[in-house]
C-alpha cells in the first residue's frame, strides 16, 4: 500500500524519508519544493543553468543531511540549507539587491497559532497596526482591510510593488513581535 | 468586519506550486488567486525570494519546466544501498563463514577418519603377517613337539625362529612405512573412494589431494580436464568467444541500464511532448517578435489591437511592476483595456480607479475609462 505522500505535511514526509528511508517522501518533497529552491537560486547566480545545477546540488546533499540533521520544521532548514549552500559556494554568485536580502532574512514563516483568532489579541494587532509607520500602516489596510493587490496598492499608493510587498512583510513581522512580547506578560 | 480581516493576517497556506507561480508570473490569475498568492507571500520568505528570483529571468519558466526529479535516482539508490548493504553484507559475511566453517570441519572429520581407516588396515596387515610368523612357529613347534629332538636342537631351532622372525619383524618396519605408502595400492578401493570426497571441501583439499590421489587418478581428474578442454575446445570457443567480451560488457551494461532506462524513459515523453508542442508556439512567437517592437508597451498594444489579450497582459506585467511612473499607469491603462476585452470588467475598474487615486498622467484617461466601462456596464445590464 504506497502512501499518497501529497497529503503528508512536511515534517512527516522528512521522518517517513530519514527513518525509514521512503524515496517517495524525498521526491515529494522536492516536487514541493524544488521549483521554489530554483527560484531562489535565481537570485545568486549569473545564469539560469548555475541556477539550476545549484538546485539540483542542493538537493542531492540533503538526501544525506536529512538522514542525520534533526528537523523540527522543513521550511526553515531547507532555507537555511540553501543558504548555506550558496555561502559555501560563493565563486559563481553575484550580489543581491540589499533590500532584499534585508527584508527576507527578518522575514518569518508562520506557525499555527490558534491565539490570534482570540478577540482580544484582535484587538491588539489592530492597535499595533494603527502605531506602524505610515507606509507600513497604509499599505497593511489596503492589502489585508480592503483587499486590494499589490500591484493596485502600488498604484494607490505610488510606491512599486516591491516597495508594497516591503512594506506589508515588515509591517507584520513588527506586528507578530509585538503581539509575541505581548502575549508572554499576559500569559507566561 | 475589521476585526475578522485582522484575525486572518497572520493565516498559513501551503506554498506556491509550479502552475501557480507560472500563472501569476503570466498576470493570468484572477484578482482573488492573485491576491491569495500574496497574502501568502507576504508571510513565506522561501515563495517570496523565489518569485523574485523568477522575475529577473526571462527563461525563469522554461527552467523551472525543465526541473525534474530524474536526477535524484541514482543518489536516492546509492543511499539506499548503504543501508541495505550493510545487513546484507552481515548476512553475506556470516553465511560463508558458517558455510566455509562446515567443510572444513567435515574435511576433517573425512581425513580423520581416512587415517583412522588406515591405521585399521596397517593394524589389520601388521596383525595377519605377525600371525603369519607366529603359525610358522606354531607349525615349528608343533612338528618341534612331533618330532621328538634334543632340547638343545629345539632351542637352536628355535634361536633362529627367533632370529627370523626379527629379521622378518625387522624387515617389515621397512616396509612399515611402505604399507602406509602402498597402502592405497593394496586398499586402493579404500582411498579412491575418500579421494572424491575429500574433494568436496574447496581450499583444503588441495594439500589432502596431493598425497592421497595417485597421478594416475589425478590425470583423470580436474587438471587434465580442465586444459583439455581449453585448448580442444579453442578452435571452437574462439567465434563464441569473440562475442563474449561484447556480450559480457551488455550484462553489465544492461545491469546499470535499467536505472537510467527508466530515467531516460521518463525523460523521452516528458521532453518529447515539450518539444512537440514548442515548436508550434515557437513560430508564431517569432513571427510575433518580428512584426512587434522591442518595447514591451508597444508591444503590448500592438497585441492588444490584435485582441490577443492575454498575451499583451502578460506582456505588461512586468511594465506595470515598473518604477517609472508614467510607464506603468501607461501599462496599467492598457492592462485595464484587455481586462474590458476579455469581459472582466471589476478588475477593469479596479486598476482604473487606482490610477484615479494616484492622480498622474493617465488620470483623466482613465477617469474617462472609467465612466465608459459603467456605461457599458449598465447598458450589458439593461
Amino acid at each position: 500500500m504506497v502512501p499518497d505522500y501529497r497529503r503528508l505535511l512536511d515534517e512527516e514526509l522528512v521522518r517517513r524519508y530519514a527513518e525509514k528511508g521512503e524515496q517517495g517522501a524525498f521526491l515529494a518533497l522536492f516536487e514541493r519544493y524544488g521549483h521554489i529552491a530554483l527560484g531562489i537560486c535565481f537570485n545568486h547566480y549569473s545564469s539560469s543553468q548555475l541556477a539550476k545545477e545549484a538546485t539540483q546540488k542542493i538537493f542531492i546533499k540533503m538526501i544525506e543531511d536529512m538522514r542525520t540533521a534533526t528537523i523540527d520544521k522543513f521550511k526553515p532548514w531547507l532555507l537555511k540549507s540553501i543558504n548555506n549552500y550558496i555561502a559555501w559556494n560563493s565563486t559563481n554568485t553575484v550580489p543581491v539587491k540589499q533590500n532584499r536580502i534585508i527584508a527576507h532574512s527578518q522575514l518569518e514563516f508562520e506557525e499555527v497559532d490558534s491565539r490570534y483568532e482570540d478577540d482580544n489579541v484582535a484587538d491588539l494587532i489592530y492597535t499595533i497596526i494603527q502605531r506602524l509607520e505610515r507606509d507600513q500602516k497604509e499599505c497593511i489596510e489596503l492589502f489585508y482591510f480592503n483587499r486590494k493587490d499589490h500591484i493596485l496598492i502600488a498604484n494607490a499608493t505610488g510606491h512599486t510593488p516591491e516597495q508594497v510587498k516591503g512594506y506589508i512583510q515588515k509591517g507584520k513581522i513588527f506586528i507578530k513581535h509585538k503581539v509575541q512580547e505581548a502575549l508572554r506578560h499576559v500569559r507566561p | 468586519m475589521i476585526k475578522e480581516d485582522v484575525k486572518h493576517i497572520f493565516d498559513r497556506s501551503a506554498c506556491l506550486t509550479k502552475k501557480q507561480i507560472e500563472t501569476y508570473l503570466a498576470g493570468n490569475m484572477i484578482t482573488e488567486e492573485v491576491y491569495a498568492v500574496e497574502h501568502h507571500i507576504n508571510g513565506c520568505p522561501l515563495c517570496s525570494m523565489a518569485l523574485d528570483g523568477m522575475q529577473l529571468r526571462k527563461d525563469a519558466l522554461e527552467v523551472v519546466g525543465q526541473l525534474n526529479a530524474d536526477f535524484l535516482q541514482a543518489p536516492l539508490d546509492a543511499a539506499a544501498q548503504p543501508a541495505q548493504s550493510a545487513t546484507s553484507a552481515y548476512l553475506k559475511n556470516l553465511k560463508p563463514k558458517e558455510v566455509a566453517g562446515k567443510p572444513l570441519m567435515t574435511g576433517l572429520k573425512l581425513l580423520g577418519g581416512i587415517a583412522a581407516c588406515a591405521g585399521i588396515l596397517w593394524f589389520v596387515q601388521k596383525a595377519s603377517k605377525d600371525k603369519a610368523p607366529e603359525t610358522n612357529r606354531e607349525e615349528e613347534v608343533v612338528t618341534v613337539a612331533t618330532a621328538p629332538q634334543t632340547e638343545e636342537q629345539s632351542v637352536v631351532v628355535e634361536e633362529p625362529l627367533m632370529a627370523e622372525t626379527p629379521t622378518e619383524v625387522v624387515e617389515e618396519p621397512v616396509p612399515q612405512p611402505q604399507p602406509v605408502t602402498s597402502a592405497p595400492a593394496t586398499a586402493q578401493p579404500a582411498v579412491t573412494t575418500p579421494a572424491p570426497t575429500v574433494k568436496i571441501g574447496p581450499p583444503p583439499p588441495a594439500d589432502v589431494k596431493k598425497p592421497t590421489v595417485p597421478p594416475a587418478t589425478t590425470a583423470k581428474t580436474p587438471v587434465p580436464a580442465k586444459p583439455a578442454p581449453v585448448t580442444a575446445a579453442k578452435p571452437v570457443l574462439t567465434p563464441p568467444l569473440k562475442p563474449n567480451p561484447v556480450a559480457t560488457p551488455p550484462p553489465v551494461v544492461r545491469e546499470e541500464e535499467p536505472r537510467p532506462q527508466p530515467v531516460a524513459k521518463q525523460e523521452e515523453p516528458r521532453p518529447q511532448p515539450k518539444e512537440e508542442p514548442k515548436p508550434p508556439p515557437p513560430s508564431p512567437k517569432k513571427e510575433e517578435a518580428e512584426e512587434l517592437p522591442s518595447d514591451p508597451l508597444a508591444a503590448g498594444r500592438a497585441l492588444m489591437e490584435k485582441r490577443n489579450y492575454n498575451a499583451a497582459i502578460g506582456k505588461m506585467r512586468n511594465e506595470m511592476r515598473s518604477n517609472n511612473k508614467a510607464r506603468r499607469q501607461e501599462a496599467v491603462m492598457l492592462v485595464a483595456r484587455c481586462y474590458q476585452g476579455l469581459g472582466n470588467k471589476e478588475r477593469a475598474k479596479e486598476l482604473l480607479s487606482s490610477i484615479v487615486d494616484e492622480g498622474g498622467p493617465e488620470k483623466k484617461n482613465a477617469k474617462k475609462m472609467l465612466k465608459e466601462v459603467d456605461k457599458n456596464a449598465v447598458k450589458g445590464d439593461e
